[in-house]
């Protein structure tokens, strides 16, 4: 009998244990995926309550109302017509054709579902029910320049955020489309993906942005490679098929590390990553983010891909480089460049500022939250120190803001397309070292040509506007 | 360990008095405002006063005519019981009374089984008919039965249907007390060993997984707590996990079921419509619910029976499933230590045998509804709409209360000896 009762509690053990795990799950599961699962276009709830419920106004950070519900209940837009195609990614459609909007994924506010006893109770006798108003973190003013100044010609994202708050202040995405007319856009604008918030979901190849990061690991896995010098003739040959070349060409003959950064040399960081090995780099890149899973609350933003396997040594010392199968999201690359900004730290990106319910009750829904110690307090000024000097002598002298030190890297990156040759992508990612004005940006035209020129031109220009507007 | 006094002191009967209150008020606020939510029904406003009434009146009632009966099982039960009531009502008011007639019969079985399992002492008398019966259920399925969900499970009578297997599962565990409290060689053991395959393998057949990871595990528990043999219990799982890998290279059905268990997502409208539905209904709710009546549970398929956590926790909101889950778990601690106070065998294994099996299916079901594991098709014991279920269920808890029984007049005999020798002795 003695051994029964001592089985029996053994069992019991198991039992309790078992539905510990299952609270402790389920608990984890709604509070990561809740909104996620709620916001699919498979919840009929959304639809039905868009019928019988009056959806609260979506605000910009300065009070602006992006979009409201007239008295006979359809949605407008009281915002300029560019500025209105500027934000309409960000605003999001209400037929959930574009499921990472405002209007769809911040629907349990907008539609109610989530406010509290109160505002019930006080619309009890009313005909229809009315949501909360969501005030966003995005700088309308700012967006709709962003969309002014980018290439008429060019598609491309652009992402810029508070990295000591991790507040979103701008998500332009192009091609546009535009949410009062959400059906009418081209066959050739479907076919590129025009309903795709690229800010948080293009996927590109990075280039020498990522530069950064095979320069982070390094720093943290060779001893004294700061006093290291290249030698760089343009070209070098991996194995025999492989050769890694400089976009030019020409060779930058004898550089130390910091040189190679702000020169963006190809041969030296191609001889970093061979040197380091693919496991460090993707070590390296998944803390940073790449191959993870963000469960962000207030947005969906898709990770970047570091490849599962690297094929040979040539496509390694291509993937130091940013080259290969690599893919970047650019407000990912944002929240990186936001990081060495704010001592190595990753803050949550946040797009949700306030939630006014009808009672008038007003949530704070801004707290920043720290995502990931990135990089320790040693590498991290190694990493502003170089990405300052790239901007202040290096390949990024168009992104300076005057008045402000600008920290910053640029790409380009080359597009195979078996269509033929396609002009590479420009890219440009860095923050303002500031206190007042702790912006971090990312800047990618598509096939747009020379990161410095091109992203780094417009970066410069959009930090100077937001150190001048946002507030 | 001071083994005397724990042996000698009668259990503290706890006042729950309050807690039976507030459970009785939640149930009649619950249909008071079903009754006047869609127009005035007057089914729900009668419902309102008689099924916290059926709560009250047998905590009350019986607890003062048996006092030995554990209060808290008998609490906890008849409160999930009408929770499901609630639920199954909001989604199909005529289920709900079908339910409600399935409650009140569950109660009377409860209590002939309460009374059997105290005061019946020649239970070996049952064992060969309840071994012949429950093989020849489970083969009248095989040959009669009809098919619903992939399994053929049921038995149609015309005017009602009847799953063996949930019988089968309590005759299982009778079986195995008996023979297990008293026989210990391998050789005695083959008739309960061949009765125990024999029931398995035939729900193997039935394609009933759920049925037959329950009767499987019960039979593993049970036989480990009376033999403490580790080795053959962990070789018998592995064999089970060896036949898991082995069905599921062999039936496309279980590889489909897998799949969508990873990722429901890929197939929303299709094969992973329940699940997807049920982890929207859960995240709609969110975490007080929208409120009975005002949200749309009916979107979840099989909302009444399997699916109904996901149904309750759109209304209730998760932190009545958070109840839930630990009102299942007090009432497993309490049947866990009935096991471990009876001074019979027989009667420890009977608990041990009742509370796995309701604990295994309570997980089974909660898990696969919000996606920890795969789904296997079986009720959420005293909640879920069906007959067999509940009538399943309230057997099951007629035999914790007849072990209760048991167990309290032992300690109370044993409580009075020792007074008497301590008056004689002063």
């Amino acid at each position: 009998m003695k051994e029964i009762r001592k089985n029996a509690r053994g069992i019991l053990s198991v039992i309790l244990i078992a539905f510990a795990v299952l609270s402790g799950y389920f608990f984890y599961a709604i509070y990561a995926y809740g909104t996620r699962w709620f916001t699919t276009p498979y919840n009929t709830r959304l639809s039905k309550a868009k019928s019988s419920v009056i959806a609260g106004d979506i605000l910009d950070r300065n009070g602006t109302v992006l979009a409201t519900t007239d008295s006979e209940g359809t949605r407008t837009y009281p915002i300029s017509s560019d500025a209105r195609k500027a934000l309409s990614h960000v605003i999001g459609d209400t037929k959930a054709n574009v499921p990472t909007g405002a209007e769809t994924f911040l629907s349990a506010d907008l539609l109610g579902f989530s406010s509290g006893i109160f505002d019930r109770a006080s619309q009890f006798f009313a005909e229809k029910r009315r949501g909360s108003d969501v005030q966003l973190t995005i700088d309308a003013d700012l967006q709709t320049y962003i969309a002014d100044i980018f290439p008429d010609e060019d598609n491309g994202a652009v992402a810029v955020i508070n990295y000591k708050t991790g507040e979103v202040l701008s998500l332009y995405s192009k091609p546009e489309y535009d949410v009062k007319y959400p059906d009418d856009y081209s066959e050739k604008e479907a076919e590129q993906g025009v309903l795709i918030n690229r800010a948080t979901q293009g996927r590109y190849a990075p280039g020498s942005v990522f530069k950064i990061i095979t320069l982070a690991c390094a720093l943290e896995n060779i001893p004294n490679v700061q006093e290291r010098t290249f030698d760089c003739e343009g070209v070098y040959a991996v194995t025999e098929e492989m050769d890694l070349k400089d976009t030019d060409g020409e060779g930058h003959g004898e550089l130390t590390l910091k040189e190679a950064f702000t020169k963006s040399c190809n041969i030296a960081f191609g001889q970093l990553a061979l040197e380091l090995g693919e496991d460090k780099l993707r070590a390296t890149a998944e803390r940073l983010g790449f191959n993870g899973n963000f469960l962000f609350s207030d947005l969906i933003v898709y990770e970047s891909l570091f490849p599962k396997s690297i094929g040979d040594e040539g496509e390694l010392a291509w993937t130091g480089v940013g080259q290969g199968k690599l893919t970047a999201v650019p407000l990912h690359f944002c929240m990186i460049a936001g990081a060495i900004g704010n001592d190595g730290m990753m803050v949550e990106p946040q797009l949700v500022m306030t939630v006014t319910d009808n009672a008038g009750g007003v949530k704070n829904k801004l707290n920043t939250k720290n995502y990931q110690q990135c990089f320790s307090a040693e590498i991290n000024s190694v990493l502003q120190e170089y990405m300052i000097a790239t901007v202040e002598e290096g390949t990024g002298k168009k992104a300076q803001v005057e008045g402000y030190t600008v920290a910053g890297k640029t790409g380009t990156a080359q597009v195979n397309s078996s269509g033929g040759a396609y002009d590479p992508h420009a890219w440009f990612v860095g923050y303002i070292d500031s206190d007042d004005c702790p912006y971090a940006i990312c800047v990618v035209v598509e096939n747009g040509g020379s990161g410095g020129s091109v992203a780094g031109k417009l970066a410069g220009k959009i930090l100077k506007k937001a150190t001048e507007i946002v507030k | 360990m001071d083994n005397r006094r724990k042996n000698t002191a009668p259990l503290k009967k706890p006042d729950i008095d309050w807690i039976l209150l507030a459970m009785a008020l939640f149930e009649a606020t619950a249909f008071v405002l079903l009754a006047f939510y869609n127009g005035f029904d007057a089914v729900a406003l009668i419902l309102a006063m008689g099924v916290p009434m059926l709560l009250v009146a047998q905590v009350l009632l019986l607890g003062r005519a048996f006092p030995h009966l554990d209060k808290y099982i008998l609490t906890i039960a008849n409160f999930l019981c009408g929770i499901g009531l609630i639920v199954i009502y909001r989604l199909s008011p005529e289920k709900a009374l079908k339910q409600l007639l399935f409650y009140g019969v569950g109660v009377i079985l409860m209590m002939v089984m309460t009374a059997m399992i105290a005061r019946f002492r020649q239970w070996s008398k049952f064992r060969i008919p309840l071994m012949v019966l429950s093989i020849g259920s489970l083969a009248a399925t095989l040959v009669i039965g009809k098919e619903t969900y992939g399994a053929k499970n049921w038995i149609d009578f015309g005017f009602f249907t009847l799953q063996p297997s949930e019988f089968v599962k309590v005759a299982l565990i009778l079986c195995l007390a008996m023979d297990l409290s008293e026989k210990r060689t391998i050789a005695q053991l083959v008739p309960v060993g061949v009765f125990a395959m024999g029931c398995v393998g035939l729900i193997v057949l039935e394609k009933d997984l759920g049925a037959v990871l329950i009767c499987f595990l019960v039979c593993m528990t049970v036989y480990y707590t009376a033999t403490s043999n580790l080795l053959l219990v962990l070789f018998g799982l592995l064999g089970a996990s060896g036949g898991a890998v082995l069905m599921y290279k062999l039936f496309p059905h279980v590889q489909t079921r897998v799949a969508i268990w990873k990722d429901p997502w890929a197939t929303p409208e299709d094969g992973g419509h329940q699940i997807v539905q049920s982890l929207i209904a859960i995240a709609s709710g969110g975490v007080l619910g929208s409120g009975i009546g005002l949200g749309s549970p009916n979107k979840v398929p099989v909302a009444t029976s399997d699916f109904i956590f996901a149904a309750l926790c759109e209304e209730f909101g998760i932190i009545i499933g958070l109840v839930i889950i630990a009102l299942y778990a007090i009432l497993f601690i309490r049947g866990m230590l009935l096991a471990m106070r009876a001074r019979s065998s027989f009667h420890a294994l009977l608990s041990v045998g009742v509370i796995t099996a309701l604990a295994l299916q309570t997980f089974m079901i909660i898990g696969g509804v919000i996606k920890m594991i795969p789904l296997t098709g079986v009720t959420l014991p005293f909640i879920s709409y069906g007959g067999s279920s509940m009538l399943s269920c309230m057997l099951m808890l007629g035999i914790l209360q007849g072990v209760s029984i048991i167990v309290g007049e032992q300690d109370e005999s044993q409580w009075r000896m020792a007074r008497r020798r301590g008056e004689s002795g002063l």
